[in-house]
């Protein structure tokens, strides 16, 4: 059985490996791609949460019997 | 990213070039005279396949299938080796499934190898179209200077990530991009019991996995018969992150490529933008040991 904080980390450390990487490959300046990088990881993680969060909603409101 | 400057001509020797080493493995340097280099690459790499093939005894056709119409077979389909275009094909005409003849795979000793092989095959042979691109640009533009050409970068990412962006003098990315993905790689595998890595599990995933190159080929030879003993809380988020790592070396891949076309563009000056500059303007001196390329 997973945790939801354990799954809130392992989004963390996801999205932030995908902003190093969609940041490193769109930019070159070392001070650029670190903006970049909090920028995606904030954009992603965020995205995610938010529809997790909206999904979470819907079922206690909407599909739970 | 921005694009690339480069005259039209250019771009079509990169582009044909990129062409004829998809199909074949080794005739792109073959074509831009470097016919050793062309002969190595096409051993190296029907060697994999064809000696994973044999030691797997053909079970790897089991995780592929023909695209046909009607009876009319006309391309074979298997992940990663299809890379490995024409040999990919040839293997599907001369060899047929085993699981079909009665075998069970887990009765082969040695196919875990064998499809690390096979599969190593196709992903060396879809670099040594990007080595031969590399070769291309850098022996086209009049560049002063000695720096790796895009190829190498390329093929030093495949083999450690991170690699080929050090030797193109850019630290900062080498370090960031390597530790990122092998740290991804390492703490999904943790995740998995180290078992992620399985073909008979789940072929597409790993197929993926094998696109982690060097570093993961050599865990894959020491984990791939691993099998997951309990059920494991994040199990399915340690494949993924196995398994994306091994796609996020194939981007690191393509911007070390394209990071030092862009060397090497700058250096004939064809332009470049300021945003673009290298963290350091020379290579490091790692990278001598592998120059190649310079212009006629």
């Amino acid at each position: 059985m997973t945790s939801l904080l354990g799954q809130l980390v392992l989004l963390i450390v996801f999205s932030l490996a995908l902003a190093v990487v969609a940041s490193a490959y769109r930019d070159d300046e070392p001070r650029v791609v670190l903006k970049g990088i909090l920028r995606r990881t904030l954009l992603f993680g965020g995205s995610v949460a938010l529809l997790g969060a909206t999904s979470l909603i819907l079922e206690t409101l909407l599909l739970r019997p | 990213m921005n694009p690339l400057q480069l005259p039209e001509s250019v771009r079509s020797r990169v582009a044909g070039t990129v062409v004829v080493s998809a199909l074949f493995p080794g005739a792109g340097h073959f074509l831009l005279g470097r016919a050793v280099q062309g002969v190595i690459w096409f051993v190296a790499v029907q060697a994999l396949l064809f000696g994973g093939i044999a030691l797997a005894q053909g079970s790897q056709l089991d995780y592929g299938t023909w695209f046909q119409i009607g009876d009319l077979r006309l391309v074979f389909l298997l992940l990663p080796e299809m890379g490995n275009f024409l040999g990919t094909q040839v293997a599907a005409g001369l060899f047929h499934s085993v699981e079909l003849g009665g075998t069970q795979p887990q009765e082969i000793p040695l196919r875990e190898l064998g499809y690390i092989m096979s599969g190593a095959a196709g992903i060396l042979a879809a670099f040594a179209a990007a080595h031969a691109a590399g070769i291309a640009l850098a022996t086209s533009l009049s560049a002063p200077g000695r720096r790796p050409h895009p190829g190498t970068a390329a093929l030093a990412s495949l083999l450690v990530p991170g690699l080929g962006h050090l030797l193109t003098g850019r630290r900062f990315k080498g370090y960031l991009l390597g530790g990122t993905v092998l740290g991804l790689f390492l703490l999904g595998m943790a995740l998995g019991d180290f078992a992620d890595m399985d073909r008979q599990r789940h072929p597409y995933y790993w197929a993926g996995q094998m696109m982690l190159g060097g570093v993961g080929w050599v865990v894959g030879l020491f984990t791939s018969s691993l099998r997951f003993e309990r059920l494991l809380p994040f199990q399915d988020a340690g494949l993924l992150f196995v398994t994306t790592s091994g796609l996020f070396v194939v981007i690191v891949s393509l911007d070390a490529w394209h990071r030092a076309a862009q060397d090497w563009a700058a250096a004939a000056g064809l332009g470049k933008d300021s945003t673009d500059e290298p963290d350091e303007t020379t290579a490091t001196s790692a990278s001598a040991v592998v120059l190649e390329g310079e212009p006629a």
